[in-house]
C-alpha cells in the first residue's frame, strides 16, 4: 500500500494538469474579486455601468445592488467571496476535470495494467488511488481558499479585510473540505464507472449541475412529509453551508450526510473496480 | 513435469459468445512460447486473464504449479496489448512511477533498465514523442522492472522495424537463455517467432486447437515424399527391402512420410507399383513454418 501511495503521490506531483487546475482557479477568484470592485467603482458612479461587460442592475434588494451608496466588497467581505467560490460551481467543475483526469488516464493510457495483476489486491490499488485524490482536493480547496482570503488585503485594504470574523472562516471552510473529500470520491466513481475521460468528466459536471436540482425537484414531491431529500444530498449541503451562526443540526447532518455518502461512493468504487475487467 | 502456466478449461464469456473457450495450457518452465492465432481468436483475452486482468468465467489456472495466483502473478511481467505509459511524463519518470508502486529499492535501477532496453540516451525525453518502437522497448522495460520469471508479451515486436525486431528477438533470447526467464509470447510475425520459440500453441477461435515442441514442428515442416497407398504396412516394407528407405514414417493409416532419396522418388513409385500396391498419390510435401501455420488456422489471413 505503501509503495502504491508513493507512486500515487509521485504521479501527482508530476501531473501538469493539476498545476493548471490550482492556476485557473486562482484566476477566477481573481476574477471574480476584479468583478466586484467594478461593481462598486460602478455604484459609486467612478466608471459607467457596463465596463468590461459588468452590468450593475437594480433587481430586488440583491447584494450591493441596492443603492450607490453600498460597496458590494464591505457587504460581502471575504467569507462572502469564499461563498462564492464553494457554493457556487466555479471550484467544483474544476476539481472534477482534476479528479477524472488523475482516475481516468490509468484507463485511458493502459497504466492500470501496470498495476493489476502484480501481487495487489484490487481493493489495495482502489484506496491507493482514493488518498491522493482526497489529498488532491483537499489542497485545491485550501488553496482556492488560501488565495480568496490573501487577495481579500489589497481588493478589500486591510481595515475591511481585518475586519472578517475569521472563526467563521474556519469553520466554513473546513465544512467545505469535509464536502469537498466527499465530493472527491464521488467524481472518482463516476471516474471508475465510466472508464473514459470525455464521459467521466462530463457525469461529474453532470452531477455536480443537475443533482441539485433533481433533489430540489424531490423536495417538492415530498412536500408536505418531514423528509426533504435535498438535506441529505452532499452538493446541496455545500451550498446551502451556512456561513456563520453555524447551527448544530447542520453540522451534525453534515458530518453524517458526508460519512454516508463517502461510504456509498467508495463501496461502489470497489465493488466496479473488484469485478470489472480491466481492459 | 515443471510448468510455470498450467490452465485447464479457461473459458472467457462475452454475451453469448465464448471468447476463449476451454483453453488448457501448459507453458513448460524455460520455454519460449509462441501463441500464435488469427486476430480476435482470443490470444489477448486468455493472456490478460492469466495476467489477471480479466477473470474467466470458468476453468482454473496454476502459476508455477501453484494456485496462489495474487502471488504467483508478482513473479510475472506483462506487456499485453499497447504499453500502459503516460504520455506527458518522461521514459525516466515512467519507470520510477513503476519503480515506486513495485517497491523496488534504487533511483539507480530506473537509468539501468533504461540502459539495458537501449533508451538511456532518451529518459529524459516525453512519451509522447516516441517512436512506437520505442514505446514497446519502454513497454518492456517495465514488464521486466521486477525481474520476473515469467513474461507475458502480446505482439511485443509490433511497429517495430527490422532492427529493432532483431533487438528484441535478440532481448528475449538472451533474457530465456541468460536469466531462465519463461516467456509467453504472441506474434504475427511467424517467421520471427519460429526463430526463439521452443514450444507452439495454436488457437483458432477460442479453442487452443494444438500444443506443439519446436522439434516437433521442424519434423512436421520437413521435406518429404508423401506416398498415399491402399496398404502402408506392406508398401512400408517394399520401400525399405526394394529402395533400402529407412527414415520415414506412417503419420496415419494409409500415409507415409519419406524422408530419404527424395531425389528418386520415381524409384519408389515404380517398386510400389510393381509390389502390387495401389498408389493413389506420390508428391513431394514440405513448407516453411509460414505456411504450415496458415494450413492449420484455415486461411492466409491474419495469424
Amino acid at each position: 500500500m505503501l509503495n502504491l501511495l508513493s507512486a500515487e503521490f509521485y504521479k501527482l506531483r508530476k501531473s501538469k494538469a493539476i498545476y493548471i487546475g490550482i492556476l485557473v482557479a486562482a484566476a477566477l477568484v481573481l476574477l471574480l474579486y476584479g468583478s466586484l470592485a467594478m461593481i462598486d467603482k460602478i455604484n459609486q458612479g467612478e466608471v459607467a455601468n457596463g465596463t468590461a461587460g459588468v452590468k450593475v442592475s437594480q433587481v430586488g434588494g440583491g447584494m450591493g445592488t441596492d443603492g450607490a451608496s453600498q460597496s458590494m466588497m464591505q457587504e460581502i467581505g471575504v467569507i462572502g467571496v469564499l461563498l462564492q467560490m464553494f457554493g457556487g460551481h466555479f471550484v467544483g467543475i474544476i476539481a472534477a476535470v482534476l479528479v477524472s483526469i488523475f482516475v481516468i488516464r490509468e484507463f485511458s493510457t493502459g497504466t492500470i495494467k501496470n498495476l493489476v495483476g502484480k501481487g495487489y489486491s484490487r481493493s489495495t490499488i482502489f484506496f491507493a488511488k482514493m488518498i491522493p485524490v482526497i489529498v488532491l482536493m483537499l489542497v485545491f480547496e485550501t488553496v482556492v481558499a488560501a488565495v480568496t482570503i490573501c487577495m481579500g488585503i489589497p481588493f478589500m485594504g486591510w481595515e475591511l479585510f481585518s475586519a472578517t470574523v475569521w472563526e467563521d472562516v474556519v469553520v466554513y471552510v473546513g465544512l467545505q473540505l469535509m464536502f469537498g473529500a466527499v465530493i472527491a470520491i464521488i467524481y472518482m466513481l463516476a471516474g471508475e464507472l465510466t472508464r473514459n475521460l470525455a464521459a467521466g468528466i462530463s457525469v461529474s459536471i453532470g452531477v455536480l449541475l443537475f443533482s441539485t436540482t433533481l433533489t430540489a425537484g424531490l423536495d417538492l414531491v415530498f412536500h408536505g412529509m418531514e423528509v426533504k431529500p435535498s438535506e441529505y444530498w452532499i452538493l446541496d449541503l455545500v451550498s446551502s453551508c451556512p456561513v456563520a451562526d453555524f447551527p448544530a443540526e447542520f453540522m451534525v447532518r453534515g458530518v453524517l450526510v458526508s460519512i454516508v455518502w463517502f461510504l456509498i461512493a467508495t463501496v461502489l468504487g470497489i465493488l466496479h473496480f473488484c469485478k470489472a475487467d480491466v481492459k | 513435469m515443471d510448468y510455470a502456466l498450467n490452465t485447464d478449461g479457461i473459458t472467457k464469456i462475452y454475451g453469448k459468445h465464448a471468447v476463449v473457450d476451454h483453453v488448457s495450457m501448459h507453458v513448460k518452465k524455460g520455454d519460449i512460447y509462441g501463441f500464435i492465432g488469427k486476430n480476435g481468436a482470443g490470444k489477448t483475452t486468455f493472456m490478460r486473464i492469466v495476467a489477471g486482468l480479466a477473470a474467466p468465467a470458468a476453468g482454473s489456472m496454476k502459476l508455477f504449479g501453484s494456485g496462489d495466483l495474487e502471488m504467483q502473478r508478482q513473479r510475472i511481467g506483462t506487456l499485453i496489448e499497447q504499453p500502459g505509459l503516460y504520455g506527458t511524463m518522461t521514459a525516466r519518470d515512467n519507470l520510477e512511477v513503476v519503480r515506486r508502486s513495485l517497491g523496488i529499492a534504487g533511483k539507480q535501477t530506473v537509468d539501468e533498465m533504461l540502459e539495458f532496453v537501449g533508451l538511456s540516451q532518451a529518459g529524459k525525453k516525453k512519451v509522447k514523442n516516441f517512436s512506437l518502437g520505442m514505446k514497446q522497448r519502454l513497454g518492456i522495460a517495465i514488464a521486466l522492472f521486477r525481474s520476473p520469471d515469467f513474461l507475458i508479451l502480446d505482439e511485443p515486436i509490433n511497429g517495430l522495424d527490422p532492427e529493432g525486431i532483431k533487438e528484441v528477438r535478440d532481448l528475449l533470447s538472451k533474457l530465456n537463455k541468460e536469466k531462465q526467464i519463461t516467456i509467453l509470447i504472441s506474434s504475427h510475425i511467424l517467421g520471427e517467432l519460429s526463430k526463439i520459440a521452443t514450444s507452439y500453441g495454436i488457437i483458432k477461435e477460442g479453442v487452443l486447437i494444438e500444443e506443439f515442441a519446436a522439434e516437433e514442428l521442424k519434423s512436421r515442416c520437413r521435406r518429404c515424399v508423401k506416398l498415399v497407398v491402399d496398404d502402408a504396412q506392406r508398401a512400408s516394407a517394399i520401400l525399405e527391402e526394394k529402395c533400402h528407405i529407412t527414415e520415414y514414417d506412417v503419420p496415419k493409416e494409409g500415409v507415409i512420410r519419406v524422408f530419404d532419396g527424395l531425389d528418386n522418388s520415381w524409384i519408389m513409385n515404380r517398386a510400389l507399383v510393381e509390389g502390387g500396391i495401389h498408389l493413389k498419390e506420390s508428391y513431394l510435401a514440405g513448407q516453411d513454418l509460414e505456411g504450415y501455420f496458415m494450413d492449420l488456422l484455415g486461411g492466409a489471413s491474419n495469424a
